[in-house]
């Protein structure tokens, strides 16, 4: 099934505007990331295709049909919440059997589809258990049983694996991945967490402050990033975001930042050349230290496969680099500092993208 | 389509709070109104309204027992707070020093006056507590040869601090005991560490942490006591002698439902319940402000 | 002068000791009255506490009290009338408060309307003060509906008065359970009235189990209303029965008897005290709360 966000708006009671403007649309059998920082209206979205929610504005739809109106229980989406929201009073059998039960199907089928998801997940020795008696991996695989076992044309999921130990969650999240890819239903994923967005998405959507920043694959969102906000939240160690001036001497553009000067290569200066003030980005892996002075190395991290440094510049602020594991420096140290331009971008001082 | 969701969320409203709003108007909201318009009027056993506007409120202000009442209203009611607020601190202080099982028990035990029937408790502690011979501490007292104590008729003010606190202070007693074990055990530990006593703990740690909820107690049962007379009623009846208990609701009570020639006498009853209401209604805005109930009504997040 | 540690130790043991038995000597205090109000129900000497015996449980078996007696017989209605009356009461009390403010309390809690703040403030004010303030409009209201010395005006006016305390109790119950779980309901495939229905009345049952129990025992124990506007003794509570006997000579002659009659009267409140005390305590707290 599709979904198509048209200028959806939510404006709650009191004035506060959690989603403006929204403009998304999200292919059959995709799996779509919503991605920012808290309050940024992604688990607003992510209620209003649900349908607990009424967009202010807009129209939401399914398959080219308008649903604003439509109960959530007409719409036959499966929803895996934070909490995971089962309900305590019912076993793990009644969890999961529940919108079977609410379906009107019979007795056998709805026994019969249990088990079958019962057994995909791996649950099916925790039927008769009650959730309370569960682990937060198991509640968490009896969530998406219920979710699964209804056969719904949209998976909604709202940061199921943030309540999960750090180790649980990578392999839940490759779990996860491959069991959307085998269903084949069209996913909407809501999370904080740029790693596992980028892990887990075909595309992820960034929004901030109720307002979408850019869509695009992994791919498109790490290597060219619409706005410095995109910039500094995908990637971690998050990407370096230097304030800038453009100076022309002598036909040739530099960059001043960081209390001392770069000259600008020859694509950068045809589109820079009527700026002033701008943001200067670049990853930690795409800044190389070499000889030279005025840079000096103020804490390394050695992380095994390779190692993250603060290097402090001549006006005092910290670049974070990564070097490769076989590095030679030492703290302390007075180095140079370049980038590999062929990676960074320049942005304007507005925030927008130019190279 | 759009219609019918906004009609169906209507409709499941109506029909699951209309019952609560109709029977709280029609006995609760429609009642306080008719109080204040009852205390306007002349109405008695007649049955008829005659309005007299404020010559009842004039009334109260010449009769000579309104100074009693008052007296007697403010009595009681600074009395039983103070019981009730102090033994309920004593009482949740030791049930919550003490093992658990036995500092349930403790506050189990506390909870059964305020459970039983009114009559049956004020009938036990007429009992007890009789000036005659015939009650049960006299006639202990008499049997070892002393006088019997007139505890009633002398220190009718203490029997009813006692009688009303028993059931107060289980109130209060509860209340303060959770908020006690609520406060994280770390202050309690730190302190000990740092060698104090337990009565330090209780003076620099543990009455500060619960000021909000002792604070709150004293304001409910302010309210509550204003208007409170069912004991009084079963036991010293505004007695003894004249009007030395009667409480103002006890006295509107009289004056409307009393034996004698000069009850049913409904408007003049009802200025009193008036003043009781006015107080009242100020007391919870004023409560409501000071609170900051407000937090208490957290927006729905469905629609 | 410094103490050793092992005099410390046996300081402070005998502290806890001396704890222990203030605190158990005080947990019985309240219970003492009752004590003595049994011993007197068994008691032989009309007055005193002496002996033991069933007598004073005669009218057990007819109900009539003073069947010898034709001036008494007659003053006072049969024991199971007025049993059956404060049962009436009770079970009325109870249905509809519960009732009502299950309802009600979901409502309040998890819905947003027009005058919701309203509402809530109207049921905050009038929980804090109590019934005594109305009974004279009370009175009117009934006289004029007919209703006045009926056990139906009585039902009512109790229902309205406990009715705010059961909503602020119920809509606490209700604020307790998590949104998730009942949009996860509507997600699921249930109406607003099937995830009531199926999912948060289940999960609020304690708190409707305390309600009830609450007004029930708040129904069994009424007496001012009662007095207030019940004329005629057959319709009487024991409330009214026992207040009536120990406030005529009877309080004087034969409290024994009163005290059987008491006994009796006590029996459900103290089986439904023991076995859902916990339950009323949350209703304590949930009140004083809200």
């Amino acid at each position: 099934m599709r979904v198509r966000l048209e200028n959806v708006t939510k404006v709650f009671r009191g004035g506060v505007e959690a989603v403006r403007d929204l403009n998304l649309e999200v292919k059959n059998g995709e799996f779509i990331v919503l991605l920012g920082p808290s309050g940024c209206g992604k688990t607003t979205t992510l209620l209003m295709i649900a349908g607990v929610y009424k967009p202010t504005r807009g129209y939401i739809y399914f398959d080219d049909q308008v649903v604003n109106d439509l109960e959530p229980k007409d719409r036959n989406i499966g929803m895996v919440f934070q909490s995971y929201a089962l309900y305590p009073h019912m076993s793990v059998y009644e969890n999961i059997a529940f919108p079977l039960k609410l379906k009107k199907l019979p007795k056998e089928e709805i026994d019969r589809k249990v088990k079958e998801v019962a057994s995909m997940l791996r649950i099916d020795n925790l039927l008769n258990r009650h959730p309370r008696q569960l682990s937060g991996g198991q509640q968490q695989r009896v969530a998406l049983a219920r979710a699964i076992v209804k056969e719904p044309s949209l998976f909604l999921m709202d940061e199921p694996l943030s309540n999960l130990d750090a180790k649980i969650r990578v392999e839940v999240r490759a779990e996860l991945k491959r069991l959307q890819k085998d269903l084949g239903i069209t996913t909407i994923y809501v999370t904080h967490d740029q790693a596992e967005a980028l892990s887990l998405a075909d595309r992820i959507a960034v929004l901030n402050e109720g307002v979408l920043q850019q869509v695009g694959t992994p791919d498109e969102l790490y290597n060219k990033p619409l706005n410095t906000f995109v910039a500094g939240f995908i990637g971690a160690p998050a990407a370096n975001i230097i304030d800038a001036s453009i100076v022309e001497e002598k036909e040739a553009l530099y960059f001043e930042m960081l209390g001392a000067r770069f000259p600008a290569p020859k694509d950068y200066a045809e589109v820079l050349r009527n700026e002033a003030k701008v943001y200067f980005m670049a990853r930690p892996e795409d800044v190389r230290i070499t000889e030279g002075k005025g840079f000096t190395i103020y804490s390394i991290e050695w992380l095994g496969r390779e190692a993250f440094a603060h290097v402090k510049a001549p006006d005092g602020t910290l670049l974070r680099v990564t070097l490769p594991a076989e590095f030679k420096l030492t703290v302390g140290q007075e180095v140079g500092v370049t980038f590999n331009y062929a990676k960074t971008h320049v942005y304007k001082s507005t925030g927008e993208l130019i190279i | 389509m759009q219609v019918s969701r906004e009609l169906s969320k209507m409709l499941i409203i109506t029909v699951m709070l209309t019952p609560a709003v109709l029977v709280a108007l029609l006995f609760l909201a429609v009642p306080a109104a008719l109080t204040i318009l009852i205390s306007l009027t002349e109405l008695d056993y007649r049955f008829k309204w005659i309005w007299c506007s404020l010559n009842n409120y004039a009334r109260l202000l010449t009769d000579p027992t309104t100074r009693l009442v008052v007296q007697a209203t403010i009595i009681y009611v600074t009395g039983t707070l103070a019981f009730n607020t102090l033994w309920g601190l004593c009482l949740a202080l030791l049930s919550t020093h003490v093992h658990d099982a036995l500092g349930t028990f403790m506050r189990a035990a506390w909870l059964l006056p305020r459970v039983l029937p009114s009559v049956l408790w004020a009938m036990l502690m007429t009992w007890i507590f009789s000036p005659l011979d015939t009650g049960l501490l006299n006639s202990l007292i008499i049997s070892m040869g002393w006088q019997p104590v007139p505890w009633t008729f002398r220190y009718y003010w203490p029997f009813l601090f006692i009688v009303n606190g028993f059931i107060g202070s289980s109130l209060s007693a509860i209340v303060f005991s959770s908020a006690i074990k609520s406060i994280p055990p770390d202050y309690i530990i730190a302190a000990k560490v740092d060698g104090a006593s337990s009565f330090v703990i209780i003076r620099q740690i543990i009455l500060p942490m619960i000021k909000w909820h002792i604070a709150f107690f004293v304001a409910y049962n302010t309210l509550s006591l204003l208007a409170s007379f069912e004991y009084i009623l079963l036991t010293l009846n505004g007695g003894p002698g004249y009007y030395t208990t009667e409480v103002m609701v006890l006295r509107a009570y009289h004056l409307a439902f009393g034996q004698y020639m000069v009850a049913m006498d409904f408007g003049y009853a009802a200025t009193y319940v008036t003043i009781l209401l006015v107080v009242g209604l100020v007391l919870s805005i004023v409560y409501w402000r000071v609170f900051r109930l407000r937090r208490l009504m957290i927006e729905p997040k469905l629609e | 002068m410094s103490l050793s540690s092992s005099e410390v130790v046996i300081m402070v043991k005998t502290r806890t000791i001396l704890l222990y038995l203030v605190a158990v000597i005080v947990a019985l205090v309240p219970l003492i009255p009752l004590g003595l109000l049994f011993a007197l129900a068994f008691s032989e000497h009309p007055i005193h506490i002496k002996g033991f015996t069933l007598a004073n449980f005669e009218f057990l078996k007819t109900g009539v009290l003073f069947p010898n007696d034709p001036r008494y017989s007659k003053l006072y209605p049969n024991v199971y009338t007025s049993a059956m009356n404060t049962l009436l009461l009770a079970l009325g009390n109870m249905l509809f408060v519960t009732l009502i403010s299950s309802m009600a309390g979901y409502v309040i809690s998890r819905y947003s309307f027009r005058g919701r703040s309203a509402l809530l403030g109207t049921f905050l004010v009038i929980h804090g003060v109590p019934a005594s303030v109305l009974l004279i409009a009370l009175y009117y209201i009934l006289k004029v509906t007919g209703l006045l010395n009926t056990l139906l005006g009585v039902v009512l006016a109790k229902i309205a008065v406990d009715l705010p305390l059961g909503v602020w109790v119920l809509k606490g119950f209700y604020d307790g359970i998590p949104w998730d779980t009942e949009i996860a309901a509507l997600v699921d495939g249930a109406g607003r009235f099937g995830a009531f229905f199926r999912v948060m009345l289940p999960l609020v049952l304690p708190g409707v189990f305390s309600i009830a129990l609450f007004s029930f025992l708040s129904g069994w124990g009424e007496f001012v209303f009662i007095y207030t506007f019940i004329q005629t003794s057959t319709n009487w509570t024991m409330s009214m029965l026992i207040q009536s006997l120990h406030t005529s000579e009877m309080g004087a002659l034969n409290l024994a008897l009163i005290a059987a009659l008491s006994v009796f009267y006590l029996i459900p409140v103290l089986v439904l005290f023991v076995f859902g005390e916990k339950y009323l305590v949350k209703v304590t707290i949930g009140g004083v709360k809200g």
